[in-house]
């Protein structure tokens, strides 16, 4: 980071109540975590909640989960690059998150088969091999997810504190923040994550409405429309127009990921699904939720636009003009993500910059939390378990999650130093995610809605999803997908949405045909809710 | 299409929703939390009194 841009980055109004603000904050979730230890005795406490959870808490704790530090990151660089037409995602997921709850899509078919995770399912409706494989799948694309997460987490902190990028300041507030949440998720399991996800939601909420409220008091709402027309156009509002990031192949792929994955197929979602009390609590949590999963995108694309309109239009921000949008196209530019940090830094005055960025903070350990509990059950429920030869007694599978918890952190801790791909985080995130998703999602709703889905056909499904490790930019220009001219510039043969939607397809198909060509015999699957064998089945 | 008034109206829209459900969460959601911890309380106490260290299934 050079003089310049530590310049312009530490005009801001964070202050010393600011962090006190913060840090009373973290203690209070760290108390939280800690009081609710006792409770974690058995594996259904432990990944949920005793399925014990109300509806408004369920929505709190859906919102807190999915409302992520990232998602508030990648949102504002969409925002920041593509205007209002980024508003189509929010649209779609809130709608699609609707049309669950108010169908019961997937989730209401799982709630009822008391299943505690996906894989779970897997093996009730086909085999225990496809739970396995379902299980290695799904954590390959979810930790592989989250390993930006920590990265773009202190971006925020950076551009919002002013703390340097490059010193060691910044990367011991991150260990600290890594830290704290594997204390309380370890010792307190999904309770824990649900009572700080409720006191995240508060903080998060507040945070969100009253920097948006002052933003637009502070710009203008005319000032932010003009200065999107002025530097996007009609890209900046139509989300038709290809060429321009978006196009109809980008909102396809979106009503695939967010709008029906992100809510009825994501396993921290459905984490959620499954810990509530019942079935109509599930889909009461959904209706409400569709509200929490439109503003998760919607919001910080706003924030994203107004760090757009704040640099290009008012000379409060000319001076980051050259930093992120240089006239001169031979000087590189700032990394964008930083854009929204920066401008929140220097529009909130103290005190409320402190509520805000606890309650980034807040979504950034709520978020963590889930993730590192939802992918160490799979692999202590869905992969060990199942293979072990000998019984798995409960004491061991909330140990060997714990432990799973803790290595994640230290592979979040690496990955995040480790990974060079140039995509937008929001793309990676769809990339790596649909490893799991495209064949799950087909899997998971052929499995529930049509008798005739077989476990072999559910195998070539599940397998199908790997076809989307080609969306990966590295890989995309290991086999010769993107390429770079000699201009300079790089080419795409095909884009990652257009990846992600043949890879949909072609796990319909196989499916599809993997069940005709090899049926299962019909009394080999069993729907009905088990009295729980989950935590001493060997 | 006016893009513009439809950005608007979304916009607008939903900070009122999302305004409204926080509201009602974070009155409605310590309710569910005191009702989730006195159940995990008595689950627990269950489990003490039959001398079981496991949370009986559902």
């Amino acid at each position: 980071m050079n003089a310049d841009v530590q310049q312009a980055f530490s005009q801001t109004n964070f202050g010393t109540i600011d962090a006190v603000i913060v840090l009373v904050y973290l203690l209070v979730s760290l108390g939280i975590g800690l009081a609710v230890k006792r409770y974690a005795g058995s594996m259904e406490n432990y990944i949920g909640a005793g399925r014990k959870v109300g509806t408004w808490l369920g929505v709190a704790t859906m919102t807190g989960t999915e409302l992520g530090l990232v998602t508030v990151m990648y949102s504002a660089q969409k925002g920041f690059t593509g205007g209002f037409a980024a508003f189509h995602v929010g649209v779609i997921a809130g709608v699609g998150t609707l049309f669950v709850g108010m169908t019961g899509f997937i989730v209401g078919p799982l709630r009822r088969m008391e299943v505690l995770t996906i894989p779970e399912f897997y093996e009730k409706r086909f085999n225990k091999n496809i739970r396995v494989l379902g299980g290695v799948l799904l954590v390959l694309a979810g930790v592989l997810n989250m390993g930006l997460f920590l990265k773009t987490g202190s971006m925020f902190i950076v551009g919002v504190t002013g703390m340097s990028g490059e010193g060691e300041a910044l990367k011991w507030v991150m260990i600290a923040l890594l830290t704290l949440v594997l204390i309380y998720t370890t010792l307190g399991g999904m309770i824990s994550v649900i009572l700080t996800d409720y006191v995240q939601f508060v903080v998060l909420s507040i945070g969100l409405l009253s920097a948006t409220a002052m933003a637009i008091w502070q710009l203008g709402w005319s000032t932010i429309i003009d200065g999107v027309q002025m530097q996007l156009g009609a890209a900046g509002f139509d989300p038709t127009l290809e060429g321009t990031g978006f196009g109809w192949s980008y909102i396809f792929w979106m009503v695939v990921t967010t709008g029906f994955v992100g809510s009825a197929v994501w396993p921290t979602a459905v984490a959620r699904a499954l810990a509530m009390e019942s079935e109509q609590a599930v889909r009461r949590q959904y209706c409400w939720s569709s509200l929490s999963f439109a503003a998760r995108f919607i919001i910080p694309y706003f924030w994203g636009i107004c760090a757009l309109v704040f640099i290009t239009a008012t000379p409060a921000g000319a001076d980051l003009q050259d930093l992120f949008l240089p006239a001169n196209g031979d000087q590189p530019a700032v990394e964008n993500l930083y854009a929204m940090p920066v401008f929140i830094g220097r529009l909130l005055p103290t005190v409320f910059l402190g509520i805000v960025t606890a309650g980034m903070i807040a979504a950034f350990m709520s978020t963590h939390d889930s993730y590192f509990l939802t992918w160490s059950s799979v692999i202590t429920q869905d992969i060990v378990a199942p293979l072990r030869k000998t019984p798995f007694p409960t004491a061991s599978r909330v140990r060997l999650t714990r432990i799973l918890i803790v290595l994640m952190g230290g592979y979040v801790l690496y990955w995040s130093l480790f990974y060079k791909g140039r995509e937008d985080i929001w793309d990676y995130m769809a990339v790596t995610g649909g490893i799991y998703f495209t064949g799950a999602f087909v899997v998971l709703m052929m499995g529930v809605y049509w008798k005739g889905t077989s476990s072999f056909g559910a195998l070539l499904g599940l397998l199908s999803g790997l076809l989307m490790l080609l969306a990966l930019e590295p890989i995309q220009i290991a086999v010769g997908l993107k390429h770079q001219q000699a201009e300079g510039e790089w080419v795409e043969t095909l884009t990652s949405p257009q990846i992600g939607l043949i890879t949909v397809a072609v796990a319909i198909c196989l499916t599809i045909l993997g069940s005709l060509m090899r049926p299962d015999s019909t009394d080999s699957c069993n729907l009905q809710p088990e009295n729980n064998t989950n935590d001493t089945a060997g | 299409m006016n893009w513009q008034l439809i950005w608007q109206v979304v916009f607008f829209g939903l900070m009122l929703g999302f305004a409204a459900m926080s509201v009602l969460v974070i009155i409605n959601g310590a309710k569910d939390v005191r009702r989730l911890l006195s159940g995990l309380e008595d689950t627990r106490a269950n489990a003490d009194n039959t001398g079981n260290d496991e949370t009986p299934h559902q």
